[in-house]
């Protein structure tokens, strides 16, 4: 791999022109296009509290980013707030979902000087500028996004690893280029078997043997199949620098590891890739629930695939109090794999009956699909709300939290406890 | 009692005087970037400042020094309460798997009974 690859790290000569700009008080110097982010709103962060053990959260202002939950500090993790997810189908990009996992993230991007190395199992290795990749021929997809650990933090027993609430998810319109063409331009060669992405962050300390860098494979059929894409625009906007700019995978329908940010060096190999990230970390018990009995470990596991089907009430929160004898219109997002939904059932009574909801704009099977449905509190008291998603292919989510030990993919039904009063 | 963390000193020390230079909050990371009708124009960012807050106790600098030279310390700090077991075996796997330098009996002994005693079960 060229030098000319790796401009991108955070590198010492980074580090001294910035420290020189900074400490000789230069910085009214700097070129003109170069803008600083708005401060923040106040000066005393504001904090977001998780229903569970230990969920105290900081709200944080990254670049590029409104405040959001922060999960970790370095490298980072940021989390959505609910409420955004009722404010429209598409997240907007600064409140989009973060997370990496290698140390050393890329904090500089030239983007006339990055390129994308495909090499590997293919006739003709290739080193494409942005400009080549963009005369590929366009392409767009709505897709979700979704942490495989979104809602980590409500398994029960709980988990080790990154303790998000629901907010490890989003849904955007990607813009980029299929995969598929990249590799055809490269000529993929009899024999392979799986696509290696690998992006710009790099572990703490590269020199190590052991470092297991962040690497993904995607099954050659997946690859080749033209629904991946590599998009480097983001509901019409170029990536925020945080999502993989300038460049990352798009895989609908698959969970967030496979869609590798920053993404540079695509290796098409003839035998399966076997990183720690496909091998050791990213599997699920190879049951059909994916679960396995509280607590216990599972015999055999496969790395993690599609998403399941999950929906969520977002116009309404926990405790809130409704009106008595008044209609009140509950809203709220589902999605699953690929399959489409098919419909929505809403309960009000903890899930002893249930009523259709109405489904809403269609953006596509690997979307966010809005629903609602109108419900009137006809007496005073409490309401335990519930949403259940069915998808075309027949999947429904539990009633019941399933668990595995990595707290991957829940998609349990959940619940919003309501009130209704007299005037509310 | 907390006492602030940071990753990488370098960076901390960066971010702070880039921040000073200016004129960020403390809460807010800077952006320096150009006009968005310009996709090939280069982008740099300053992340904030470490925000991880790590509990005071016997051994707080030890845990510092070894358990967060790679990563932040709200990493185990947001944790849910976990058994001295499990918490083993997180150091097992950073030394194993992710790149720390094991630590000789003696500290492991005290880095355990830090995270046992602060972010253990009960």
């Amino acid at each position: 791999m060229s030098d000319k690859l790796r401009p991108l790290q955070p590198d010492h000569d980074r580090r001294r022109w910035m420290l020189a700009v900074s400490s000789l008080g230069l910085a009214g110097l700097l070129p003109r296009y170069l803008l600083a982010a708005e401060p923040a709103a106040g000066a005393v962060p504001e904090t977001y509290t998780h229903p569970f053990a230990n969920g105290e959260r900081m709200l944080v202002r990254y670049p590029q980013k409104r405040p959001l939950i922060e999960l970790t500090s370095s490298p980072p993790q940021l989390e959505t707030p609910f409420a955004i997810f009722n404010e429209g189908l598409l997240t907007p990009n600064d409140a989009f979902f973060v997370r990496y996992h290698n140390a050393k993230i890329p904090l500089t991007i030239n983007p006339q000087k990055f390129r994308l190395v495909v090499q590997g199992h293919v006739s003709t290795p290739l080193s494409l500028s942005l400009q080549e990749i963009k005369a590929l021929p366009q392409v767009e997809v709505v897709a979700v996004n979704q942490c495989s650990g979104n809602s980590r933090g409500f398994s029960n027993p709980r988990v080790q690893g990154g303790q998000v609430g629901h907010g490890a998810m989003g849904n955007a319109r990607w813009t980029g280029v299929r995969l598929a063409d990249v590799l055809n331009l490269a000529g993929v060669a009899p024999g392979a078997v799986q696509v290696v992405l690998n992006g710009m962050d790099v572990s703490a300390k590269p020199s190590y043997e052991l470092p297991p860098d962040f690497i993904k494979a995607l099954e050659i059929e997946h690859a080749m199949g033209g629904e991946v894409i590599l998009a480097y625009a983001m509901n019409g906007e170029r990536l925020p620098l945080l999502n993989g700019f300038p460049l990352r995978a798009v895989v609908p329908g698959y969970y967030g590891t496979y869609w590798m940010k920053h993404l540079h060096e695509i290796t098409v190999v003839d035998k399966p890739f076997n990183g720690f990230y496909m091998q050791t970390a990213y599997r699920i018990p190879d049951t059909a629930c994916a679960c396995v009995p509280p607590g216990t470990k599972p015999a055999g596991t496969l790395p993690i695939g599609r998403l399941n089907i999950r929906s969520f009430i977002t116009s309404l929160s926990e405790n809130a109090r409704l009106p008595l004898g008044k209609p009140v219109m509950v809203r709220g997002i589902c999605f699953d794999g690929g399959s489409g939904i098919k419909s929505v059932a809403f309960s009000a009574d903890g899930g002893t009956t249930w009523s259709d909801a109405q489904l809403g704009e269609d953006l596509g099977k690997y979307s966010f699909r809005e629903w609602r449905i109108a419900f009137t509190p006809a007496k005073a008291g409490d309401y335990a709300l519930k949403a259940r998603a069915t998808n075309n292919a027949g999947q429904t989510q539990p009633l019941e939290a399933v668990w595995n030990p990595p707290g991957y993919m829940r998609n349990v039904v959940e619940t919003i406890n309501v009130t209704a009063t007299k005037g509310g | 009692m907390a006492l602030n963390n940071s990753t990488t000193k370098r960076r901390l020390l960066l971010a702070g005087i880039c921040f000073t230079a200016i004129g960020q909050s403390h809460v807010s990371g800077a952006e320096i970037a150009a006009p968005a009708t310009d996709d090939l124009a280069p982008i740099t960012i300053v992340l904030p400042k470490d925000s991880s807050q790590l509990k005071m106790g016997p051994n707080v600098l030890l845990v510092r020094e070894t358990c967060t030279e790679c990563h932040s310390a709200n990493y185990f700090t947001s944790q849910p309460p976990l058994d001295r077991a499990t918490w083993q075996a997180i150091i097992q796997k950073m030394a194993k798997k992710f790149e720390m330098d094991e630590p000789s009996p003696k500290n492991n002994e005290a880095i355990l009974e830090y995270l046992v005693t602060n972010y253990g079960q009960p």
